[in-house]
């Protein structure tokens, strides 16, 4: 963020987050302008937004107190004194309470140059977290995000996606409204043959039945020719049969002449 | 706010968890928001639902016309035997006038 690079730089030293060297180096130097910055009693090291398995230094707050602790009074002050005194020295951060027993004193600063790793760690630069309003400067609240923010890309990229997706449903919707029209029509059509096919059909039935009868009627005529000439002939026979005098006269159909 | 509560290190950060949690909701109520506008803004979805409803609603359509087909199917079927049958008794007639010829004798 651009606001707080334009910060005047002494207000660096309180953004930057103090740091406990208690295991790694033998003498600091750094210390003793730093001792004025935090003036409360218990100080957890900085709002870092990490996950509860990795708080750091919780163990110090609890266990060794720099100033006072509402918890362990007497007790973690004894153990914690008599802990310090046996292991490696510490960066001071607080001004310790004058206690008659227990007194360490550091050794000052051997030289004026600065350590490497507190001097790279000084070249961070200065960042916030992601929610300032939990810094606590009673200026600095959560930005909100649509001040920074120019909409109208954002507008126009959906009034495009928008109408993109009305482009697309339409013509759509138009292909399915005539395809569900032509199978109404087709419908429609299929019936009508099939109107028709059965019309026709039927009167096939009637056309056919009739003509059958002509088959009856042709094995009836053919017998009736069998028959009459098998009569003819046996008339014929029996004529030969008769004397001279008593015989017909040939049969001839279209004569009606009765025998 | 930076204070290190020495009865529990576990809510350490929770009430700054949970603000960001907080803007994080904010932040994605307003994008899924964002999205519904543009869904229901083009009126793609109803235009299709009634594009399919509109489908749906030929189906029995179609269906009878399948049965209509079949059917026709069928009667050509039969057509075609009746077809036969007055081929042949077409034939018949032939036969019938050379008997009636031979009755006329």
């Amino acid at each position: 963020m651009g606001s707080e690079q334009s910060m005047p730089p002494k207000k660096q030293a309180q953004r930057a987050p103090p740091v406990r060297r208690g295991y790694t180096v033998a003498g600091t130097s750094y210390s003793d302008g730093r001792r004025d910055t935090i003036a409360s009693g218990n100080n957890s090291p900085g709002a870092s937004m990490c996950s509860d398995s990795e708080l750091p230094y919780i163990s110090y707050t609890v266990d060794r107190p720099i100033g006072d602790s509402p918890k362990h009074m007497s007790r973690a002050q004894r153990e914690s004194k008599k802990s310090m005194a046996h292991r490696r020295q510490m960066s001071v951060q607080a001004r310790r309470t004058q206690r008659p027993r227990d007194i360490v004193v550091v050794k000052g600063p051997s030289d004026s140059q600065l350590d490497e790793d507190i001097r790279r760690l000084q070249e961070i630069p200065t960042f916030l977290p992601i929610m300032r309003g939990t810094l606590g400067l009673p200026g600095a609240r959560d930005p909100e995000v649509l001040e920074g923010l120019d909409y109208r890309p954002w507008a126009r990229l959906s009034s495009r996606l928008q109408a993109h997706l009305a482009a697309c449903a339409h013509p759509l919707a138009n292909t399915q409204a005539a395809l569900t029209a032509q199978i109404k029509q087709t419908d429609s059509e299929v019936s009508r043959v099939y109107a028709q096919a059965v019309e026709r059909q039927r009167s096939n039935a009637r056309h056919a039945e009739r003509l059958a009868r002509l088959r009856d009627l042709s094995h009836q005529l053919a017998r009736c020719n069998s028959i009459l000439t098998g009569t003819l002939r046996d008339a014929e026979e029996l004529n030969q049969m008769l004397p001279e005098s008593r015989r017909l006269a040939p049969f001839v159909w279209n004569q009606k002449q009765c025998v | 706010m930076t204070s290190a509560s020495s009865s529990s290190a576990r809510s350490l950060f929770a009430e700054s968890k949970q603000r960001l949690a907080e803007r994080v909701q904010v932040n994605m109520n307003n994008i899924a928001s964002l999205a519904r506008q543009i869904q229901r803004g083009s009126k793609s979805n109803e235009l299709l639902m009634k594009a399919a409803r509109d489908t749906a609603c030929t189906e029995p359509l179609m269906e009878s016309t399948e049965q209509n087909l079949k059917k026709m199917q069928l009667i050509s079927v039969h057509i075609g035997y009746q077809l036969e049958s007055i081929q042949k008794s077409a034939e018949l007639i032939n036969e019938i006038n050379d008997h009636v010829a031979g009755l006329h004798r």
